[in-house]
């Protein structure tokens, strides 16, 4: 599992953690509220609910302000590893608390304080002297009311017993006590007082609980129900009893009592009511409900107070913690897009553009991350197509570095030499045919003026050709010039051609050039032999009449002439007859040379001919041979060879009056050759003319032929292999015939 | 802070239950019969702590409640024969001057007194409650009786009066007074 998703885990499972316990305050509020609102009070139990209600809260308090000192601890770490956001982070959080905090640790002391003076003023010795002195004031005008009542109906009592008690046993008569409460009675002064009590209500029983009268006066409406007779037989016990109820006009306060004879014999009951105005009931009411609510609030003094001041601390803890939560929430969201950017930006300096961040809501910081994601799937994009032009324009230069390398190896492999050269005559690219021909590296030549390399009788000539090729409309100039290279002279065929770009404008100039040295060569040896060829046949023929003239001449007319003639005519045949011979000798060099035969090669050992060639020059010079152990059998015609050696070994001899020829034959590792050297000490050559002893009719020597060596290279061709002249030092030549060796 | 505002809920919770030392209890509990059923009667002593005789006089009625129950003992549980719940309700009258106590069973009744001492005897006092006809009980078989009481703070109207029902209930439960019998 990665970090990235560990770190959303937990953050998630805190997430939880907080819902839940959010949850769990609501529900335990809502079954607070549910408690005091709906559920009967309840006796201990409900005490140990309602307290365990309430530790859950504190609690739940506490596993909230554990979160809260968990994440400011884990700020306080962030920081002190300063890790990347964290001081942003802790600023934002301690600016957030400052800025929630003061003002709710204020506000709880405000309101602590005024919830002291506030209690204390409603607990004021005052206030509750006041209501004391009302409800006191309240008592004391019910009491009077009762007692006047009680007054007047002991008034009523001795009249009705007086009056209309018609029997010894207590007999009430209905009709007197009617008179007694009637207006139109006339009577004394007693009844006409009765008649004009202030009372609203008056109801007669008799000794069993019965009615015997009763009567009600305005206000009074409605029927009145008589008092049970239960509640009558106490009378017997009382003095009087009061009882009231609530009728339409008000309350109606009735005293009950017995009557009573001047003997004390019970004959009846009578009640009798007054109603107190609903106006004045109510501001009675309003005093005793507010001396009740004034003692109960007193008798629940400590536990409101502990209760208000608990629930005010609770809320300010809720409030701090749930700030400090917000607070820490709030600088998280902002340092974490922060951070995340942060990241990301390191992430896309690193290359990684695979990612996206994650982002919720709609305010700047989510936008600007969404703005970041666009950017990166923007440089991605770039970067993918960047990648793929790359690929194609690799694609491309493969192709034309293939095309390149292509075309420099035709170069490099073509024997024909290749310059290029700029605008301003610098050379750009030499091919190593041309390095060979000029006998010069291209390291040397490249970026220098193409004048520097060829010097030679015709190059003012050849220095004015891209001119000419400029200015005219060939495109192409082809010229054979002879050169003069590292001291030996070269003919080459030499092609100046414009390099002109796609618009045509020229760029430089191409030039293209053969050795034709060789080939000359091969066309004048093919021309001296068959120069050779056509001279042998005429001249060959008349030789030996010539000869044979002469000879007869000398025999048949030799003895004719005396003396001096004799001796001149002898010495002129002579003459001729050596003359002839040597010109039949030169003839069949001629003719040697004119019908050189194609070698039959046979793969044979050098040693018997090396033997053979030390044994024929033995007597006239001291010859050394030496024979590797390594040199290995040959594919060669042994007759060829052996004219090679001789030939070679002659020209020692004659041309260069050498006296010691060592012949060593061994095999050239690094070359992959069997090498025959022969050196010798005589005269040397001279530098200027080595490079011609092999062609035809060169000779230094006199009456030579200049054909020896010539031969000898003819046959060393034929073999597929080469030879090349060196001087020896200290003097003399060395002769090397490298073969190859399969 | 927060330990320190736990103990202070303790201590404060219930008045009634910081007088330990006069606990209610069930007592003087005696079983009549008559030719058709069988009666119990019972006081409840120390019902009416200080705390709560205050509570009376500033207004608030408060509730006293009897659960009677009568089983017959029996070998892996015991039948309930008889559950009885006695309701009464005594409130006092700062105007008036006087204590009212209401009655729900047997019948619904009211009684006005203007001593505490009497409401005392009318609420604590408990007389001949029917139980059970006698046909129902066997002969030697064993019976028990469980008797507990509770009381309650009733309405008020005073302000907070909620908040304050949750740190204060001025409630309190008897211990239920148990015996058996054989009939």
């Amino acid at each position: 599992m990665s970090l990235n998703s560990l770190f959303k885990e937990k953050k998630n499972r805190e997430r939880i953690i907080a819902a839940v316990i959010a949850l769990l305050l609501l529900v335990f509020a809502i079954i607070e509220y549910k408690l005091v609102a709906f559920i009967r009070p309840l006796p201990k139990y409900s005490n140990v609910l309602i307290f365990a209600v309430i530790n859950i809260n504190l609690l739940l308090i506490l596993v909230l302000s554990f979160l809260v000192i968990r994440n400011l601890v884990k700020l306080l770490f962030e920081e002190r590893a300063h890790l990347l956001g964290a001081k942003l982070k802790t600023k934002l959080t301690i600016a957030f608390v400052i800025i929630s905090l003061l003002p709710t640790i204020l506000l709880f002391f405000i309101s602590f304080q005024f919830l002291q003076t506030s209690l204390a003023y409603w607990f004021d010795i005052k206030i509750e002297r006041s209501l004391e002195q009302a409800i006191s004031i309240g008592r004391n005008f019910y009491k009077d009311q009762v007692n006047q009542l009680s007054g007047l109906e002991e008034l009523i009592s001795r009249q009705i017993a007086s009056r209309c008690n018609t029997g010894p046993t207590g007999f009430l008569d209905e009709k007197c006590i009617n008179d007694l409460f009637s207006p139109a009675a006339i009577g004394d002064p007693a009844t006409a007082c009765i008649r004009k009590l202030p009372i609203n209500y008056v109801c007669v029983f008799d000794p069993f609980g019965n009615i015997v009268w009763q009567k009600t006066w305005l206000p009074i409406t409605e029927d009145i129900p008589p008092l049970n007779k239960r509640l009558l037989r106490e009378l017997s016990q009382k003095k009087y009893i009061v009882t009231s109820r609530n009728v339409t006009a008000g309350t109606l306060i009735m005293v009950a009592r017995q009557i009573r004879t001047q003997e004390s014999l019970s004959i009846g009951y009578i009640v009798v009511g007054r109603i107190i105005g609903q106006d004045i009931m109510n501001q009675l009411e309003a005093v005793k409900q507010g001396f009740e609510e004034y003692k109960q609030l007193r008798l629940f003094q400590t536990p409101l107070k502990t209760s208000l001041l608990s629930t005010l601390f609770l809320i300010t803890l809720l409030i701090i913690f749930v700030s400090i939560w917000f607070a820490l929430k709030l600088s998280k969201s902002i340092t974490e897009p922060v951070m995340m950017l942060a990241d990301a930006t390191h992430r896309i300096a690193q290359g990684d553009l695979n990612f996206r961040l994650e982002t919720k809501g709609g305010d700047e910081l989510s936008g600007l991350v969404r703005a970041f994601n666009t950017m990166t799937k923007d440089l991605k994009e770039a970067r993918r197509k960047a990648e793929e032009a790359s690929r194609r324009l690799l694609k491309s230069y493969s192709e034309l570095e293939h095309g390149k390398a292509y075309i420099e190896m035709l170069l490099e492999n073509v024997t024909a030499g290749v310059i290029s050269l700029d605008p301003k005559g610098k050379i750009t690219t030499i091919n190593r045919s041309a390095c060979q021909i000029l006998e010069k590296d291209a390291s040397e030549l490249i970026g220098k003026d193409y004048k520097e390399l060829i010097h030679g009788d015709d190059f003012s000539e050849l220095e004015r050709l891209p001119q000419e090729l400029v200015a005219s409309d060939r495109k192409s100039i082809k010229k054979s010039f002879r050169i003069n290279v590292a001291g030996t002279s070269k003919s080459l065929i030499i092609s100046f051609s414009l390099l002109r770009d796609q618009n045509g404008r020229v760029s430089g100039v191409l030039i293209v050039f053969d050795d034709l040295t060789e080939l000359e060569k091969i066309q004048r040896l093919a021309a001296w032999r068959e120069v050779a060829r056509r001279i042998a046949h005429e001249i060959k023929n008349p030789l030996t009449p010539i000869q044979l003239s002469a000879q007869r001449l000398k025999r048949k007319f030799g003895n004719r002439f005396r003396d001096k003639d004799q001796e001149v005519f002898k010495r002129c045949t002579d003459t001729i007859i050596n003359q002839t011979d040597e010109l039949k000798k030169l003839v069949n060099e001629f003719s040697r040379f004119a019908r050189m035969p194609a070698p039959a090669l046979k793969r044979q050992d050098l040693e018997p001919i090396i033997k053979e060639i030390e044994e024929i020059y033995r007597p006239l010079i001291k010859v050394s041979t030496e024979i590797g152990k390594d040199f290995p059998s040959l594919m060669i015609d042994s007759e060829q060879i052996k004219r090679v050696l001789i030939n070679i070994i002659d020209n020692s001899i004659s041309a260069g009056k050498a006296s010691n020829v060592s012949i060593r034959c061994y095999k050239d590792s690094d070359i992959g050759k069997a090498v025959v050297e022969i050196a010798d000490n005589g005269r040397g050559i001279s530098k200027a003319d080595i490079q011609k002893v092999f062609d035809p009719y060169f000779s230094r020597k006199k009456g030579g032929t200049g054909l020896g060596l010539a031969i000898v290279k003819s046959i060393v061709d034929a073999h597929d292999a080469s030879i090349e002249i060196e001087l020896n030092k200290p003097s003399g030549v060395i002769f090397y015939i490298k073969f190859n060796v399969e | 802070m927060l330990p320190f505002v736990v103990p202070v809920f303790f201590s404060l919770l219930n008045p009634c239950l910081a007088e330990e030392g006069l606990k209610p209890q069930i007592s003087n509990v005696a079983l009549t019969i008559n030719q058709k059923r069988l009666f119990i009667s019972f006081d409840l002593v120390n019902g009416m702590p200080p705390a709560m005789e205050e509570l009376i006089r500033s207004g608030v009625p408060v509730r006293y409640i009897f659960n009677i129950v009568l089983k017959k003992k029996g070998f892996l549980w015991d039948d309930e024969l008889k559950s009885i719940e006695l309701r009464r309700t005594i409130s006092f009258d700062n105007l008036r001057n006087r204590f009212f106590i209401y009655f729900d069973y047997p019948t619904t009744r009211m009684v006005s007194l203007d001593r505490l001492e009497n409401a005392k005897k009318f609420l604590f006092s408990i007389r001949r409650v029917a139980l059970v006809p006698l046909e129902k009980l066997e002969k030697g078989k064993k019976y028990t009786i469980e008797i507990k009481a509770r009381c309650e703070k009733g309405q008020s109207s005073m302000p907070f009066s909620k908040l304050v029902k949750i740190f204060s209930s001025f409630g309190f439960s008897s211990k239920t007074y148990e015996f058996e019998f054989t009939f």
